[in-house]
């Protein structure tokens, strides 16, 4: 569920959220995190350059899992 | 050419009529949320693999026909891009729709204080999904983007036909992980879908 200590706050962390890896053989791969950052603006739309960010770290060669990526804390 | 077996034939016809009835119970949960045997049915792989009940496409009934989950796994692999798991997320999507029809109509509501802490949780659920398809989305866009580019710089005809087969694949691929109605890319053979399920 949602993880957010006051309405206001602009980030709210997911869990169980699956983005593809890559194809193997013609199949789909997938990598499951949790605890990911959704940073959003005050009035509640998705910051879509800082979510690009995020997404960025969590494709990152060599970082599968949640490793590389150390919550951050706005 | 070879000759399809019969019993092939019949097995990938089963598991596309249980696909669609998988699809009709995500889209309209309303229908079936009074439906007990399906609900326990959905929860197990087993049972809904063994599911023998006839529903309504337009005009025309359909009926799927009961398989063992070892066939409904090799005929998944062989005939879904997603393969079983992406059937075993259509079941669990399909289930969590109906479970959430039932306890809308049981519960939630704007009058009572517990009515509206089940309303409030539904939405946050709804939210949390939206921003995981926000998510997907944002990295299919942006995978878009690099293979546009890969497209363009590409050296000869050849290449270039082999980048965008990839690229569309992979686009698909990733689409194919949102729960529906974000999981397809085109619905050309389909009426445009009913938002106000979703609202």
């Amino acid at each position: 569920m949602m993880n957010k200590a006051t309405s206001h706050q602009l980030y709210s962390l997911i869990d169980e959220l699956t983005l593809f890896s890559h194809m193997a053989l013609g199949r789909i791969e997938t990598n499951t995190f949790n605890g990911i950052p959704f940073v959003t603006w005050p009035d509640g739309s998705p910051c879509i350059p800082a979510n690009l960010y995020i997404l960025s770290l969590l494709e990152r060669a060599g970082r599968g899992g949640n490793r590389g990526l150390v919550y951050p804390r706005f | 050419m070879k000759k399809v077996d019969a019993r092939v034939e019949r097995n990938t016809l089963a598991l596309n009529t249980l696909m669609e009835f998988l699809h009709q119970v995500h889209n309209s949960p309303d229908s079936f949320k009074d439906h007990i045997e399906l609900i326990q049915a959905l929860k197990s792989q087993v049972a809904t693999a063994g599911l023998e009940i006839s529903f309504q496409v337009g005009e025309a009934a359909k009926m799927t026909s009961p398989m063992s989950l070892n066939t409904l796994k090799r005929y998944a692999e062989r005939n879904i891009p997603t393969g079983f798991d992406g059937f075993n997320r259509l079941r669990v999507s399909a289930l969590e729709a109906v479970e959430a029809a039932k306890r809308r109509a049981e519960r939630s509501n704007k009058r009572t204080k517990v009515g509206l802490t089940l309303r409030a949780e539904e939405l946050e659920y709804k939210l949390s999904a939206l921003q995981k398809t926000n998510m997907v989305l944002l990295q299919a866009l942006n995978r878009a983007l690099d293979d546009i580019k890969s497209v363009r710089d590409a050296s000869s005809t050849g290449v270039r036909a082999l980048r965008a087969t990839e690229a569309i694949k992979a686009l698909s691929a990733i689409t194919s992980l949102n729960a529906p109605p974000f999981n397809r890319l085109t619905n050309s053979d389909e009426k445009v879908i009913n938002l106000d399920e979703y609202r």
